[in-house]
């Protein structure tokens, strides 16, 4: 088998392969991009597709979620796919009024940081979607944010890739690395033959800690479960991304609060989510949980039907056309590595747990800048890979 | 692969003759007999028990082809509403000087009534002579078998197999080309997954672009992802990944079988306490 | 949730065969079927069945069935009707929605052994006008016929002449129906010269080589007429062959394939095996597929016909009691015995060698992985 010569190897096909692949080969770069299946075949195939702000605690992270909506609204005119890129906000439910409390302060600081959101009181929400149970105390607007197809994108960009003169190999598995005498890696070696290469991205999901071990970089990555139901065409339930409160609240400001659900559903890491899709099957969510393999939870999906019926009681009588479940690659604090590693030349986009679509364009863009050289749009301490060196994989979760 | 029997879909009498199914003239000569019209091996054996003077023998395998007995064969027609195939038949050419009678299975309504003046057909269903209806026999032990017995000129009594059913005394026509004005649509427009519209030609392109598999194709375009989880277009999916690839069945694996199985009301899913 | 012994998953032959079996030996059994009543095609099948007398050969399908009804009650079979299997996990916990007198409530119900036998699924074949109304299944055809007592339609074009092809052009013409031809794209017909000797006699012709081209659709925007055409050696339409024939049904018949999506979504190992319909679940001598305690039987475990589900549903449920301890090993291994012999028998000859030499590929092979 003949070798191939690149300026940078990206390692992996999905959602954060290709949006790296896609920003390196546009800064000029010679790029390879070597997927073990076909394009969009892991994660990426097994998820929601959104980017809001409001998924992310005000500070540096929503900066970071800011950066990436401006990159899918650069992409949704520059590149040549319809990727389903709805741009229109997305709403956030309360369930108790000890939520409604902590919502209105989460509004100010967000807003204090310029990000557009706006409380809603129990009749505002209901005006807005009537569908709403009509129990639900309030909401939290937000305008910046959209939805989107990952699969579509995932291949819009494997093509761009390809027009600005990148090679994709795919069903090509990475088998090894070869290091230089100063240590820089200089080769990838695949079951299809070697690359030699000045510069690696890690960029492989729930398989980046595999690939990054046999280079000898260590990644603190797990991984946590996700469900999502499907629902059947045309059962109209609200005309933009819906989801609860609480979760997020759990998730992002306080991690003390408890929401008002059962044992098993705060066990599983179950809240509602509901995202109209471009196909009108919209989605229902979501789970988080460890467990590493693919197959729908029965239980689970049955509690996000029930959670689902809570913030709108119409789904009682919308049908589930089928089920599906993803693998988050989670790092330990939740947020995404982008970063340079302990080996010249070797750079990672992967853990980014729930966000991983989301954070895509703005973590390929920076890996891009970081590979090439170049001033970076944001600091790349908080994405660093040296945050985790003291955190033992086993205490993480 | 040019037998009678797997072109036109009736044995000739060729086959006939060649399978021994024909009792001798001799045996005509006596009185009513069993024509028995198998001529392949099947995994069947009814007629063995059908006759009471043990004339059919099919033994072990049951694959044999019946053999008929034709000294023992009293011609009664106990047989011809019990073989499943309904491929036996008495055949008369004793019945009078110049008329046989051929006996048929006649499983449609309505029935002929004795005295009627009916078609009768051939082994192809073509209209042969007109035949009088000489008897009816429909009880209970035929289990909704009646069995039909016209009357025929003698030199028809090898060919007459049944009659034009009832109602249906000019039978269909099959010639019938009216030139209907339709329009010649692109074949890319032709529709492939019914539940997403999904058209042959946007699978053509998913594949063109490097979709390898069923759930390449259906990642691409949505085929298979609707209602119906691609139980009706997977097979054409998989046909069209065949032409275009030249991989065979084992290369072209299933699409995830996913739950639930059949939709399902989110009231009923999520009804449950325990979660 | 709930406990059974065993847990049959679909009450056509090979179901109805496997519950009586258990149940007789002691085993509890619990049978589930999606419809009003059990019975899956039997009661479709108004024609006389073809095999031995042990295979209740010259009574008709639906029969059978009521035989077979009467047989599970008699042998204390617990049966939920209107009742759907929507996924098979982990622990061998079954999710069903189940009809009950309050409504349809979703029941998880764990079992020690499992039995898929949910059938098989009609093929689809697409061409010009193939969506419009008035283009179905014949499997459909039948059902509406013999089940739901309505005719699809007056003249009917099947596209088919395998066994269903041929059985149901016979009893859509006893339904009253025209059948003006059955069009079959090999060089002979597929199924059982008997049947299709009926169909002839009764005045059907046969189009070998050729094949649906479009379905027209009238001014009610339903099917008008059809257009078939001769086939050369690479499978495609000679031009100028093409024929117009007055229609307003158009019958598929173009095969059928295993439906084990139970099975596959629980892990069984499937392999493909052409003459039986394609990708089916492995099983071994005794129905067992690689996953312990999970069964298969019928046209899931390959497309065949109703005895030899019926058989396959004894084996089934003969092993599953022995599995249970409810059947001595000696005993059992007779009576499984004299089934394989049964089965083997009816797999002989010109259409049933075929399928014999795959199935003694398939437990060659083993189900180990």
């Amino acid at each position: 088998m003949m070798s191939k010569t690149a300026d940078v190897v990206v390692i992996g096909g999905g959602m954060q392969g290709t949006c790296a692949a896609y920003y390196l080969a546009k800064a000029g770069q010679k790029v390879i991009l070597v997927e073990r299946g076909d394009l969009a075949s892991g994660t990426t195939s097994r998820s929601d597709g959104d980017s809001f702000i409001n998924d992310v605690p005000p500070g540096y992270m929503t900066e970071f979620a800011e950066a990436t909506i401006k990159e899918f609204i650069k992409m949704d005119k520059e590149i040549d796919c319809d990727f389903e890129w709805v741009h229109r906000g997305c709403v956030l439910l309360m369930e108790t009024e000890e939520e409604v409390e902590f919502a209105k302060e989460l509004a100010k600081a967000k807003q204090a940081t310029g990000s557009q959101v706006r409380f809603m009181d129990q009749k505002e929400v209901h005006d807005d979607e009537p569908n709403t149970a009509p129990d639900i105390p309030g909401g939290l607007e937000f305008t910046a944010g959209g939805a989107l197809n990952p699969m579509q994108l995932a291949y819009g960009l494997g093509r761009e890739i390809e027009k600005s003169g990148g090679e994709l190999m795919r069903f090509t598995e990475v088998t090894g690395f070869e290091k230089d005498a100063d240590g820089r890696v200089c080769k990838v070696i695949t079951n299809e033959g070697e690359i030699i290469t000045d510069n690696v991205v890690i960029a492989c999901g729930i398989w980046s800690q595999s690939i990054a071990e046999k280079v000898g970089v260590y990644l603190p990555i797990h991984i946590m479960k996700g469900d999502l139901l499907v629902i059947e065409r045309d059962a109209y339930i609200t005309r933009r991304k819906t989801m609860e409160f609480g979760y997020n609240l759990v998730r992002n400001e306080n991690h003390s609060y408890k929401r008002k659900v059962s044992p098993f559903m705060e066990k599983y890491g179950i809240g509602f989510l509901f995202e109209p899709t471009n196909s009108t099957n919209g989605l229902v969510g979501f789970s988080k949980y460890a467990a590493t393999d693919t197959v729908s939870n029965n239980l689970v999906t049955r509690a996000i039907a029930k959670r689902a019926i809570r913030f709108f009681p119409k789904f009682a009588d919308v049908s589930v056309i089928h089920c599906y479940a993803g693998l988050r690659p989670q790092s330990p604090d939740g947020e995404p590595i982008v970063s340079r590693t302990n080996v010249p030349g070797v750079f990672v986009s992967a853990g980014h747990g729930g966000n991983g679509i989301m954070f895509a364009p703005i973590s390929g863009k920076l890996v891009s800048q970081m590979v090439c050289g170049q001033k970076t749009d944001m600091e790349m301490g908080p994405l660093s890979l040296n945050r985790f060196q003291r955190v033992e994989p086993s205490v993480t979760r | 692969m040019n037998d009678n029997i797997l072109q036109n879909g009736y044995p000739s009498w060729e086959e006939l003759k060649k399978f021994n199914r024909i009792p001798s003239h001799e045996r005509f000569a006596k009185g009513p007999v069993a024509v028995i019209e198998c001529i392949q091996a099947i995994p069947c054996n009814p007629c063995e028990g059908a006759c009471k003077f043990g004339a059919i023998c099919v033994g072990e395998p049951i694959i044999n082809l019946p053999q008929l007995e034709e000294e023992k064969c009293t011609g009664c027609g106990m047989c011809v509403a019990q073989c499943s195939g309904l491929a036996i038949f008495v055949v008369d050419k004793t019945y009078s000087e110049t008329q046989a009678t051929v006996s048929f299975p006649h499983e449609y309504l309505p029935l002929p009534e004795k005295g009627q003046t009916v078609t009768a057909v051939n082994r192809a269903g073509e209209p042969v002579c007109e035949a009088v209806v000489v008897r009816v026999v429909n009880p209970e032990r035929n289990d909704h078998t009646p069995v039909v017995t016209v009357a025929i000129p003698k030199e028809f009594a090898d060919a007459v197999r049944g009659m034009v059913r009832l109602g249906m005394e000019k039978p269909a026509d099959h010639s019938c080309c009216k030139d209907y004005v339709y329009k010649e649509n692109d074949p890319d427009d032709l529709i492939v997954c019914r539940c997403e519209e999904v058209t042959v030609g946007d699978i053509r392109k998913a594949i063109a672009e490097g979709a390898t598999s069923i759930t390449g194709v259906k990642r691409r375009t949505r085929a298979g992802m609707g209602l119906c989880q691609g139980r009706t277009c997977s097979k054409i999916v998989t046909k069209m990944l065949s032409d275009a690839t030249g991989k065979r069945g084992i290369d072209i694996p299933l699409d995830t079988a996913r739950p639930p199985m059949k939709p399902v009301t989110m009231k009923i899913l999520g009804g449950d306490d325990d979660v | 949730m709930e406990k059974r012994e065993i847990a049959i998953i679909g009450g056509g032959p090979a179901g109805l065969a496997a519950s009586i079996e258990a149940a007789r030996a002691g085993a509890h059994v619990l049978l589930i079927d999606e419809n009003a009543s059990p019975g899956g095609q039997l009661f479709k099948q108004i024609h006389k069945f073809f095999g031995s007398k042990a295979h209740s050969a010259g009574i008709r399908g639906i029969d059978i069935g009521k035989k077979l009804l009467k047989e599970t009650e008699e042998a204390g079979v617990e049966v939920w009707l209107n009742s759907s299997v929507i996924g098979l996990y982990e622990g061998n916990n079954l999710s069903v929605v189940r009809s009950t007198a309050e409504g349809k409530k979703i029941v998880t119900v764990q079992a020690d052994k499992i039995l898929i036998c949910t059938g098989g699924q009609e093929n689809a074949i697409n061409f010009e006008g193939w969506t419009i109304p008035g283009v179905m299944g014949a499997g459909c055809a039948q059902t509406m016929v013999n089940v739901n007592r309505v005719l699809p339609g007056k003249r009917v074009l099947m596209i088919g002449s395998g066994n269903v092809g041929l059985i149901v052009s016979y009893q859509l013409m006893q339904a009253g129906a025209d059948v003006v031809a059955i069009v079959e794209a090999a060089d002979h017909i597929g199924g059982y010269g008997v049947h299709a000797a009926k169909v002839r006699r009764a005045g059907v012709p046969f189009y070998l080589r050729h094949t649906i081209v479009r379905a027209v659709a009238g001014e009610n925007q339903e099917v008008c007429a059809a257009v078939i055409g001769q086939l050369d050696d690479q499978w495609n339409i000679i031009p100028g062959t093409e024929k117009t024939i007055d229609v307003d049904t158009v019958c598929i018949a173009a095969g059928l394939r295993p439906l084990a999506k139970i099975a596959q979504m629980y892990g069984v190992k499937h392999d493909f095996i052409p003459e039986m319909g394609g990708w089916m679940p492995m099983h071994d001598e005794n129905m067992e597929t690689s996953v312990c305690g999970v069964y298969v039987a019928g046209d899931t475990a390959g497309v065949e016909e109703a005895n030899t589900a019926m058989d396959e549903g004894r084996l089934a449920g003969i092993a599953m009691a022995e599995a249970l301890g409810y059947i001595p090993g000696e005993k059992a291994e007779q009576r499984k015995n004299d089934i394989r012999k049964s089965l083997e028998s009816l797999r002989l000859g010109p259409f049933g060698e075929r399928r014999l030499k795959a199935k003694e590929r398939i437990i060659a092979r083993g189900v180990a992985e």
